[in-house]
């Protein structure tokens, strides 16, 4: 997600553009949508993407009216066009089923690897909740009231954990009576805010605009748990009950064979993480062996290709802007 | 002893419960990002003063991470 960011802020997007995705998109995903329905309610599965949204429109709209620096105007868009022509072209070419096919291989292989080990350590401390918490502790700090919402977006800010991954101990604490605010406090500014983040905050958004970008999730934050509370008031919903009841819609053999799927594919990539990293110690000590010799054959070699590889590029790219 | 193996029944529950919308999720997730490319999104943030940030957040919603 930052390094999308990054490379959008190259490409000229403005302040409140990327302030604005990069509330939404940890907020929420199409992963983390299905998930909250799998094991929180409906109403849950609507807020959570709702309030992601306005949440980055706040911060968004915020960061654009006070201050805004248009975008130039000249250059830009004729470079964006000749990379986005020409990535579109090559990708025209790919046949509709081969792409699903990489989609599906892509989705598999790099998304779940991405989030697997997260959501196992989420997986843990909803059962260590589960099992540990006393039911008398959590209804009186999370039971409801702003000092609930507070407390979940105190413990919420600091730490990292994805939208997939927080769904699990969000299911834990409503089980064990947090009110569904609260719970909507922390599935919202766990993902979006955390410590190790924050350097590249303050690169892409600048101090204070980091500053206005915790502020503004940390209010509409609690303004949607606040809210959401209502609303489960007002109809007189227990989440608790309806989350019990969530449990039994799918076969059984549907449940067992997609996880056994995901721990297949969570093995697979720890194998291929550790065959990784021992190759690269073998390279390693080959390299120390023959230092001098191996680094100069490489630049050598780099140098002679580079000159070989580029040129015809910025011919073709010359001819384009010729022609245009 | 008891402990650990009721937390490890509990996180074999919600592990079971959330799979078949896990696979779901991903197989979308990594169809949005074969079929939408980056250069289309960024060419919606860069215009507007408040369109590109409502379209900036829209974009977000979906994709995942």
């Amino acid at each position: 997600m930052l390094p999308a960011a990054a490379s959008f802020k190259k490409q000229g997007a403005n302040k409140g553009a990327l302030a604005s995705f990069l509330v939404s998109t940890p907020e929420s995903g199409v992963d983390s949508i299905a998930i909250t329905y799998a094991l929180l309610d409906p109403i849950m599965t609507v807020a959570r993407p709702l309030a992601a949204f306005v949440t980055g429109i706040s911060a968004g709209l915020l960061e654009n009216t006070l201050n805004w620096e248009a975008a130039p105007d000249d250059d830009g868009p004729a470079s964006l066009n000749v990379t986005g022509g020409g990535k579109n072209s090559v990708e025209e070419k790919i046949p509709f089923t081969a792409r699903f096919l990489h989609g599906l291989r892509y989705g598999f292989k790099e998304i779940w690897a991405d989030i697997a080990l997260w959501f196992f350590v989420g997986l843990f401390l909803a059962g260590i909740i589960t099992v540990y918490m006393p039911e008398s502790l959590s209804q009186m700090i999370l039971g409801g009231g702003i000092v609930a919402l507070l407390a979940m977006l105190l413990m919420g800010m600091p730490i990292y954990i994805c939208a997939t991954a927080s769904t699990p101990i969000a299911a834990a604490f409503l089980l064990k009576g947090a009110s569904p605010g609260a719970v909507l406090v922390f599935l919202l500014v766990g993902p979006a805010t955390n410590m190790t983040s924050l350097s590249v905050l303050i690169r892409i958004l600048g101090k204070m605009g980091t500053v206005r970008y915790l502020s503004v999730i940390a209010v509409v934050s609690i303004l949607f748990g606040l809210g959401l509370d209502g609303v489960y008031n007002y109809f007189d919903i227990e989440a608790h009950a309806v989350i019990s009841e969530m449990r039994e819609t799918l076969p059984y053999w549907l449940k067992l064979g997609s996880a056994i799927v995901l721990i297949l594919l969570f093995c697979q990539h720890l194998l291929d993480q550790y065959r990784l990293r021992r190759m690269k110690r073998r390279k390693n000590q080959f390299i120390a062996d023959f230092p001098m010799v191996d680094s100069q054959i490489k630049s050598k070699q780099g140098n002679r290709q580079v000159p070989v590889f580029v040129e015809p590029h910025r011919k073709s790219k010359g001819q384009k802007k010729e022609k245009g | 002893m008891t402990a650990i193996t009721e937390v490890g029944l509990e996180m074999w529950r919600i592990l079971l419960d959330s799979s078949p919308y896990i696979i779901l999720g991903i197989v979308v997730a990594g169809c949005i990002k074969v079929f939408i490319n980056q250069d289309f999104i960024s060419r919606h943030l860069r215009y507007g003063r408040y369109r590109s940030v409502i379209k900036a957040s829209l974009f977000g919603i979906p994709l995942p991470l």
